[in-house]
């Protein structure tokens, strides 16, 4: 596998607002979900691999070129929908995709159509007239067909409806098994992150919290049901968070030989939710 | 194609192999024949929600155990798996179940013997079903 | 491919939802062109400043200003104005270069023509000096459409955006106030210390040194096209487009 985006030490101030520093590595074949909470710095570091937004320290290298050096080669390996269309308002559907088209050398007519067939996209309106979730599903149409290496997708359903991003869903899995590709998704859609992502990405207010493979954080995870209510006001060796008579841990393992030690009993032990280890990873203050 | 595979993030068997086992059950009980093609790694990974690392190796182990194999640029199918095989899955699968089946006595302090009891009351009624039949 | 090919396609995508616009250009020539044409001979007797300020319009920007309001810049934040269909382009890989050759060509297709038709419909029909030759009549062309090109590029120069205090509504609006304001007092002293305004002195200098005139004008338009170029470059690096 190659290393298709390699980010190091990524920094960036705005105003008061610090993001990074962030490493990064995605190799080709696989999907990372760009997980983080509102204002957590997602759609700026997506606009910094773009060459958008500058750094104020570290690299951004897209297959061994640098996106913030001279090179302008890069752009043709990615492909970008931002989560606010600029510039395309004048135009129709047709028309952006003759100026879009022809830019990319892989760009597939065939996986163009069918999008518009399967999302039912006027082609001859105008950009401004179209419904949000149209517009969405335009981009999207616009965006994944440049069959570049990378895409990147920054939150691209957030005004579909639900068979449509069922459809997405399907339109992206068929995607990555045409060819040697990678996704980065931002995304708040659980169904996204769960059905797509083999690692999780995850930003809380500008700071890198880590970069996650998919099953090894749900199994990192463990909720203990406990029979007694008396336990510790210190906190347990790995506990996350406890309600009541539930412990969750993020080191089961290390909690359970301390339970076991303390005579502690418990009923059960489960698996968490990817759906409430994000949370509980975006809530560290708890 | 979906497979009817359960996946249980509760159980102490790591997930890999969670797909490994019933894929191989699936193969030795007929229900997938040789030939049959399997949804792709990423097609998988979407379907049971989990990650392409963790269904690659799954299918790795599959294929060098010769359960299934990958013909570059066409897919990954079931491939030829003889008798003797099948019938060692079968059987493993059969005992596997029975072992859960016994763990779960055991965390409820039976005995040994109160553990074959009970297997023989469920093998009596299922002797009676029979023999009605 | 050429990089002007390139970027002469990529202006052909936004001219072509211009059509209209263009005539509203012609228009605005032909209206400017007929006041000019009737007071000059009053402007070269007496001078006279908002002739100045006309002329100078019409042969910097003026004829751009029907541009489609999808393709101006426009605030996308409360501070940050830049051009949507420019910041539309940078998502795509489009070379630096083209970007910026694309965005001159439109604004010499929005400007150049009209003024060709604004200074010769002018040299035709205005009463100039009657010993004005051939040679100073080109001259006088040659000084004022190079003016396009180092005073008019300010535009396309400015689609690559602003951030800051100075790209809000107020900042803009302040911008505005003290141009037209320093302008007049720059103009109003020009004329009190020449006794003239620019206008007439460009006619004298194309009528007495037609040559120099025309190569002098011809270097401020190559160097005032390269500074607005490198201008664009160095903004485009140091903008984040957020």
């Amino acid at each position: 596998m190659q290393s298709l985006l390699n980010i190091t030490h990524l920094q960036k101030k705005i105003d008061d607002f610090q993001l990074g520093p962030i490493n990064l590595t995605i190799e080709s074949g696989t999907i990372t979900a760009l997980v983080g909470n509102n204002g957590s710095g997602k759609s700026t570091l997506l606009k910094m691999i773009m060459n958008l937004v500058k750094p104020d320290q570290g690299n951004i290298k897209l297959l061994d070129q640098f996106v913030h050096g001279p090179g302008e080669d890069w752009k043709q390996s990615v492909a970008y929908q931002p989560q606010t269309i600029i510039g395309w308002d004048a135009f129709n559907g047709k028309q952006l995709k003759e100026l879009i088209s022809p830019l990319y050398p892989n760009w597939s007519e065939e996986l163009f159509e069918n999008m518009v067939h399967l999302f039912d996209i006027p082609l001859n309106k105008k950009f401004s007239k179209l419904s949000q979730g149209m517009q969405q599903k335009l981009n999207l149409a616009l965006t994944i067909p440049r069959n570049a290496p990378l895409l990147i997708l920054d939150e691209p359903t957030s005004f579909m409806d639900i068979p449509s991003k069922k459809l997405l869903i399907d339109v992206l899995v068929d995607w990555m098994d045409q060819g040697e590709h990678a996704i980065l998704i931002a995304s708040h859609q659980v169904e996204d992150i769960k059905k797509l992502s083999d690692y999780l990405f995850v930003l809380h207010d500008g700071e890198m919290i880590g970069n996650y493979e998919k099953e090894a954080l749900t199994e990192s995870y463990k909720r203990f049901w406990l029979k007694d209510t008396v336990l510790p006001s210190s906190k347990i060796p790995g506990e996350i968070v406890r309600y009541n008579q539930q412990l969750i841990s993020n080191q089961p393992d290390v909690t359970q030989q301390f339970l076991q030690e303390q005579g502690i009993q418990w009923t059960d032990h489960s698996a968490v939710e990817l759906e409430e280890i994000i949370s509980l990873l975006l809530t560290p203050n708890i | 194609m979906e497979l009817p595979i359960r996946l249980s993030q509760d159980s102490r068997e790591p997930i890999y192999h969670q797909i490994e086992h019933q894929l191989k059950a699936l193969i030795a009980g007929g229900h997938l024949p040789a030939g049959t093609s399997l949804p792709s790694i990423r097609a998988l990974s979407k379907d049971l929600e989990i990650s392409v690392i963790t269904i690659r190796r799954a299918y790795q182990n599959l294929e060098i155990q010769g359960f299934i194999k990958t013909i570059q640029g066409k897919g990954t199918f079931v491939a030829e798996v003889n008798e003797s095989l099948k019938q060692e899955v079968k059987v493993s699968s059969v005992k596997k179940t029975i072992e859960n089946a016994v763990q779960t006595a055991l965390n409820y302090h039976y005995s040994i013997e109160q553990i074959k009891d009970i297997f023989d009351q469920v093998l009596d009624t299922y002797r009676d079903q029979e023999k009605e039949d | 491919m050429n990089t002007w090919k390139q970027a002469f396609k990529l202006a052909t995508f936004e001219l072509k939802q211009s059509k209209i616009n263009l005539i509203f250009s012609l228009v605005i020539t032909l209206f400017l062109l007929g006041y000019l044409r009737k007071s000059l001979p009053e402007y070269v007797e007496n001078g006279f400043l908002g002739f100045d300020l006309f002329f100078m319009i019409l042969f910097s920007f003026a004829t751009a200003m029907p541009k489609p309001k999808a393709f101006q810049i426009q605030n996308i934040q409360p501070n940050f104005i830049v051009s949507p269909i420019l910041l539309m382009q940078k998502h795509l890989p489009i070379k630096e270069e083209v970007l910026i050759k694309s965005r001159f060509i439109i604004h010499f297709i929005y400007t150049f023509p009209f003024q060709v038709i604004a200074i010769v419909g002018l040299l035709y029909l205005a009463t100039f000096p009657a010993h004005f030759s051939i040679d100073s009549m080109i001259a006088f062309a040659i000084l004022w459409l190079s003016f396009s090109f180092y005073v008019g590029f300010i535009f396309p120069a400015s689609d690559t955006g602003d951030k800051g205090f100075l790209a809000t509504t107020a900042g803009l609006f302040i911008i505005g106030i003290l141009t037209v304001g320093i302008g007049s007092i720059l103009f109003t002293l020009f004329h009190a210390i020449t006794g003239h305004g620019f206008v007439y002195w460009s006619i004298i200098a194309a009528d007495k040194w037609p040559l120099f005139t025309s190569i002098a004008s011809i270097i401020a338009a190559y160097s005032g096209y390269h500074f607005w170029k490198n201008y664009m470059k160095r903004n485009m690096n140091k903008i984040d487009y957020i």
